[in-house]
């Protein structure tokens, strides 16, 4: 009987302990995550541009340095920016405002 | 060196007259802006005195409504007529002139300012108040009537220009890169199925493009002189023509696209 009470004790022990170990483990692991991140500069990777990504990651036609593809490239390019600039409302341009009813009566 | 020297003057004559095309727009704005802050000004002394006049009717409050109503009125005239020319200068550098209906507008442009102008003088020679209103109801009607309608087929037009300019642009870019696939095509050292696909992906947003334009052109064309709301119908057209830029830029973004897949290997 003693040696059960005994064995009892020590299972009962054991898995406090053990539980007790997986906590303090589970708290140490999330403070050194956060304290960490907290404490420390974040590590911010620089971007990469898409189409940087894609070309590097591609291989090269015998186009790629084509001076006729290259000189189309600009000319898109340049086009790309005058579509983007164009300015469809011409606010500047719009009607004045002025009073077109010149009446002296009492309103 | 003799050989560019006819290459150099021709760039030079370019650059010229594009800064002096510019240069005549900003000063006949600053001209508007000028004649648009004076109209403002001598409009409040005209509330000033006729207000009193209303409320003494005294010959010199009469005197006074008089000489302001006149220069107010005088203003306004000056006004629409800067505004025209302003709106003339910019069909024109927008659209060169280069068919029927831009030139019909330049022409009425120029009719309506010389009315203008007419006017503001015949103002000048007024002696009574009542001539004076009478005069202005004559402006109101005109403006009304006429000018109305021509500010806003210019303005229409004046954006249609500007999208015809850009579509060539891609349009030309089309026909550029379609040579280049060509002649890759009979190289054989690059598959050309794909951006031969996409260059009629990018002819098909040009389409749209133009057909939004012509429907933007149409509403254009309705506004006349029973047109209720002109600026209403305006707007709708510069939606549509918004909708056709969108298509451009997508066309141009296609192009990109086909630039890429040429300079990539299969």
């Amino acid at each position: 009987m003693p040696i059960k009470k005994i064995s009892k004790k020590i299972i009962i022990l054991g898995l406090t302990g053990l539980f007790l170990i997986s906590i303090t483990f589970i708290i140490f692991i999330y403070l050194s995550l956060n304290g960490n991140q907290k404490n420390s500069t974040k590590f911010i990777p620089t971007p990469i541009p898409e189409d940087q990504l894609k070309e590097e990651t591609l291989f090269s036609s015998p186009y790629a340095t084509d001076e006729a593809i290259l000189s189309l490239e600009k000319d898109i390019q340049n086009l790309d920016q005058e579509l983007q600039n164009t300015d469809l409302k011409e606010r500047q341009l719009l009607p004045p405002p002025l009073d077109m009813e010149i009446k002296f009566e009492e309103k | 060196m003799k050989r560019f020297l006819p290459l150099l003057l021709f760039l030079f004559l370019i650059s010229n007259n594009l800064y002096a095309q510019e240069n005549d727009f900003n000063k006949t704005y600053n001209d508007y802006l000028q004649s648009l802050n004076q109209y403002r000004q001598s409009y409040k002394e005209y509330l000033t005195a006729k207000q009193s006049y209303l409320n003494y009717k005294t010959l010199t409050s009469k005197n006074e409504a008089f000489l302001k109503t006149l220069k107010m009125l005088e203003g306004r005239d000056q006004v629409i007529a800067n505004y025209l020319n302003l709106l003339k200068i910019k069909l024109r550098n927008i659209t060169g002139i280069v068919n029927y209906k831009q030139n019909i507008l330049y022409l009425k442009l120029d009719d309506e300012i010389t009315w203008y102008d007419n006017h503001k003088n015949i103002l000048s020679s007024t002696g009574s108040l009542e001539d004076l209103l009478n005069l202005s109801q004559e402006t109101e009607k005109r403006y009304q009537e006429k000018t109305e309608t021509l500010i806003y087929q210019t303005l229409g037009n004046t954006l249609i220009g500007k999208e015809d300019n850009l579509r060539d642009k891609v349009n030309s870019l089309v026909v550029k890169l379609k040579e280049k696939i060509k002649e890759i095509k009979e190289k054989g050292n690059k598959n050309t199925n794909l951006p031969e696909r996409w260059l009629l992906e990018v002819e098909n947003r040009l389409l749209l493009s133009l057909e939004k334009e012509n429907q933007a052109n149409n509403l254009l064309e309705k506004i006349d002189q029973k047109t209720r709301n002109r600026q209403q119908t305006f707007s709708q057209a510069q939606l549509l023509l918004e909708e056709s830029h969108q298509y451009l830029k997508e066309a141009n973004f296609y192009l990109k696209e086909v630039i890429r897949e040429v300079k990539n290997a299969d």
